[in-house]
């Protein structure tokens, strides 16, 4: 990250959900310091849903435990809702340890990016600015609905081009070997702004 | 046979990001830093009391009860999340650790409770010790992280 170079968040929505008055008032701390001035604080799921039904968010913030529920639901429930402006909104989730039980699901939800507790500031903008260069298709299947999730992350948005290019054979060679079916498709949901 | 469909991405937070305005990332990451720094008092407290909550779960020998090990990895998930944000990262790592033995011990281990004590004596350690040497709170932690693979290759080979 050039420390020269600007971030702008000043027109940027952003919800951010946590139950624990600490846990929030360290993001809302994180974002305010980044220039963030629109920030949707959410306390529980319920709310979330309520306000993303409502209301145009251009990044989702989440613990990955909110008042005992899990987080992961809300990005899952997120990228099922039809003809939703909010369905593949960016999506960070926040996350300390991960017990085993659930470690997949976490992986598995839909969301652009997981996060590591303790959180930095560096590493929270190095990851929105990620997501904001965000270029991977959203797959729907029976069991997942997100980011296509065959691009290795740590190869950086500017890669991603050149791998577009052999997603294709990609999906044909995991048809073949699963008997699925690809529809290619332009879904309003994502043309929302 | 099962559906696969593919939606194009349109980045709606690239577009809100775009345009002029905004700080330098050098500024935007001290401020975010100055504001953290206002949490610490609160942050120290909270951590506190997750290691008293700890504590409290432990006090009763013998082995811990389902209610008790997950309080105890849900104040130390407290702590990994908070340690190094409020100047106690070792903390934080010797939670972390401790999420990881009390998430093996759903099976039950021998070794488990023993792990979980030494865990628990670490973070009083870590957290009395502003006399605490660099080096032999790294011993402590390396001390944890053999004790770790330990109980892993015990819940392995169960």
């Amino acid at each position: 990250m050039n420390p020269d170079s600007r971030v702008n968040l000043e027109r940027v929505s952003i919800l951010l959900l946590d139950s624990s008055a600490l846990g929030m008032s360290i993001l809302a701390q994180i974002f305010s310091g980044f220039g963030a001035r629109n920030l949707y604080k959410c306390w529980t799921v319920a709310e979330a849903k309520s306000l993303l039904l409502e209301n145009e968010v251009d990044l989702i913030v989440l613990n990955d435990e909110v008042a005992g529920e899990p987080g992961f639901e809300v990005v899952r429930w997120l990228r099922r809702l039809p003809r939703n402006t909010n369905s593949f909104a960016s999506t960070i989730l926040v996350s300390g340890h991960i017990k085993r039980a659930v470690v997949q699901r976490t992986r598995d939800c839909g969301a652009n990016f997981l996060v590591s507790k303790p959180l930095s500031p560096r590493v929270m903008l190095e990851r929105v600015l990620w997501v904001s260069r965000e270029k991977r298709p959203f797959l729907e299947t029976a069991d997942y609905a997100g980011p296509d999730r065959r691009y290795h992350v740590a190869e950086g948005a500017e890669n991603l081009g050149r791998r577009r290019t052999d997603l294709e054979q990609d999906v044909a060679n995991a048809m073949t070997a699963s008997g699925m079916t690809v529809t290619g498709t332009t879904d309003s949901r994502n043309t929302g702004a | 046979m099962s559906e696969v469909r593919y939606i194009p991405n349109v980045n709606r937070l690239a577009k809100a990001m775009s345009g002029p305005g905004g700080k330098k990332v050098s500024q935007a990451l001290d401020d975010a830093d100055a504001g953290l720094a206002e949490l610490t008092p609160p942050g120290v407290e909270a951590i506190d009391e997750a290691l008293e909550a700890i504590l409290s779960a432990v006090a009763a020998p013998g082995p811990l009860s389902a209610e008790n090990r997950e309080a105890i990895y849900r104040e130390a998930n407290r702590i990994n999340a908070m340690g190094a944000l409020f100047g106690l990262a070792d903390m934080g790592k010797a939670a972390f650790s401790l999420c990881e033995v009390i998430d093996l011990l759903d099976v039950d281990l021998p070794s488990g409770r023993p792990a979980v004590d030494a865990h628990v004596r670490s973070l009083r350690i870590l957290r009395g010790g502003g006399l605490l040497p660099t080096a032999e709170g790294e011993a402590l932690l390396a001390g944890l992280d053999s004790l770790l693979a330990h109980i892993r290759a015990e819940a392995a080979r169960r």
